[in-house]
């Protein structure tokens, strides 16, 4: 009986425990300038300006990467405060830089540079962006239209283009 | 003095076989050199090391005494640095510090990796054979990007062999060292003043053997001097640049700099000890602030010593200068002997690099007060 008992209990707690989803342990940053601000077009130089700074295949890995997670970031900031179209944007510019990193470290694999821990970075970055980019589906509308004053409205398919870039990054994963 | 020359030859081809007593088992080019005698043996490495200063400051003393008295001619005071800097090529580098490991694996991320050295760091490169015998691989570049530019010279050599690339490297700082006298005989036309900098054992433990960058930067620092002296105001601030470029600290030079252009563009006059002094004063400063980024590292000395020997007619600074050189120099002794940069290390580091000094300043106090 008591054996019995034990089971139950043990069975029980098993299968309606909490199960806790550790995120990611890969940091994203804080958010940066932000556009409008006046020390955004200073900042857009000086990633102009780092790009060459960042030579080699590793160095533009880590540039693009950081700029991906960067904009990532920003986009969230931005479709928080309702910002659809900067928001939208700002995921375009994370999605390429994203893409950029991989074409760098596929780069510096063909240099035969060991890219073992870049790669894992990669992926540790790929899932913690999947988890940012779903949190933003609950938050923005499926479709929207911008319509600002004196120019042409612009339809956002937000859903969709997450989704995009939701599985660009599970490629990595 | 032949004699005395002769058993000078012997102290430096015996610093030259001590060094090798050093030779790390995973530095693969010297393998066949590897003994393991001082790492094996470290009271044995503290005591044979304590014994090489205090012989080498015994020769410095005999050398200046003999400059002074003018017992040695320029030709023969020529011809001991020669030696000493001939010799003293042949010397592992890695003896005290492994910098010169550091300069040869960041020029390798760059030339051969093609790497950004400020942004990719040498341990990322897991299969390259470097990491087994350097230290701090994982640290960016840490000095400037004119430092980084010259170390592509030993790297040409790297195609004959490592070897002959690290000789290089020991060249150019041998050549920088030489220059530094040069400067200094300019300025005061006095062959004692030169001495001074060129046969501290310090300068030449560190410049010859160790291999340190910071002769390259002090070269720049004394040409600029030298070029604003002549009037020479764009050379100079380019050259001051250079400097900075090598090692950034001389930045901090900078006020002097613009004082010198200053004055030249005023056309008045240059109180040239003024501004040793003031130099002094300002590398000195920065010497004692190194424990705020890392520890003080004997090397950073030498950026004090040039000026010391442009000011050699000061007792107080000259003496002072030269005891801490001294102090500095035993200052590897607790590493060497307990093989640990932990524990009591530091508390001894400290007593050793600082005790000399401040009984040196409470002597010299003590006898200006009571002997007249």
């Amino acid at each position: 009986m008591k054996l019995f008992i034990l089971s139950s209990l043990l069975v029980a707690f098993l299968t309606f425990a909490p199960t806790v989803h550790a995120g990611t342990s890969y940091v994203l940053p804080y958010p940066s300038s932000m556009p409008g601000s006046s020390w955004y077009k200073a900042r857009l130089i000086v990633e102009a300006i780092n790009k060459y700074l960042y030579f080699g295949n590793l160095s533009q890995f880590r540039y693009n990467l950081e700029l991906s997670d960067k904009y990532l970031i920003e986009s969230k900031t931005l479709f928080e405060y309702n910002q659809l179209l900067l928001g939208s944007q700002s995921l375009k510019k994370s999605d390429k830089y994203f893409q950029e990193a991989n074409v760098s470290l596929g780069k510096a694999m063909l240099e035969k540079k060991d890219v073992a821990e870049k790669m894992q970075i990669l992926k540790n970055a790929s899932a913690k962006h999947v988890e940012v980019l779903e949190t933003l589906k609950k938050v923005v509308p499926q479709e929207f239209t911008w319509t600002p004053e004196k120019e042409e409205a612009t339809q956002l398919n937000l859903h969709n283009e997450i989704d995009s870039s939701i599985s660009q990054r599970k490629q990595s994963l | 003095m032949k004699h005395i020359l002769g058993l000078y030859l012997a102290f430096l081809l015996a610093l030259v076989l001590f060094s090798y007593g050093f030779v790390d088992v995973n530095f693969i080019y010297l393998q066949s050199f590897y003994t393991g005698i001082f790492t094996q043996n470290r009271e044995l490495s503290a005591i044979i090391y304590a014994l090489m200063v205090i012989v080498s400051f015994f020769w410095y003393w005999l050398f200046l005494r003999s400059v002074e008295n003018k017992k040695i001619s320029d030709k023969l005071f020529i011809k001991i640095i020669g030696i000493t800097v001939g010799i003293l090529l042949f010397t592992y580098p890695a003896m005290l510090s492994f910098d010169i490991f550091n300069y040869t694996t960041t020029s390798k991320v760059l030339y051969l990796y093609k790497e950004n050295p400020y942004i990719t760091m040498p341990i990322e490169f897991s299969n390259d054979e470097f990491l087994q015998y350097t230290r701090a691989a994982n640290k960016v570049a840490l000095y400037g990007p004119l430092w980084i530019l010259i170390t592509g010279i030993p790297y040409i050599f790297n195609s004959i062999s490592f070897l002959s690339s690290l000789l290089v490297m020991k060249v150019i700082v041998a050549v920088c060292y030489l220059g530094i006298g040069y400067l200094i005989w300019r300025f005061t036309k006095n062959m004692y003043s030169v001495a001074l900098f060129l046969l501290n054992p310090l300068v030449i433990i560190e410049t010859l053997i160790s291999s340190h960058n910071d002769s390259v930067m002090m070269l720049l620092v004394l040409g600029s001097y030298f070029l604003l002296s002549k009037k020479k105001i764009f050379y100079g601030m380019v050259v001051f640049m250079a400097s900075v470029l090598v090692k950034y600290v001389s930045i901090v030079l900078l006020p002097v700099i613009l004082f010198l252009i200053w004055q030249q563009v005023t056309k008045k006059n240059i109180q040239w000890e003024r501004v040793f002094l003031i130099s002094l004063v300002l590398m000195t400063l920065v010497f004692f602030t190194a424990p705020i980024r890392e520890e003080i590292y004997p090397w950073y000395w030498i950026w004090v010593l040039p000026f010391v020997s442009l000011l050699y007619k000061n007792n107080f600074i000259r003496q002072l200068a030269i005891i801490f050189s001294l102090s500095l120099l035993l200052r590897y002794i607790p590493v060497l002997y307990t093989g640990s940069y932990f524990g009591y290390t530091p508390h001894l580091k400290i007593l050793f690099t600082f005790i000399p000094p401040i009984l040196y300043v409470i002597f010299y106090i003590l006898r200006r007060r009571f002997v007249k």
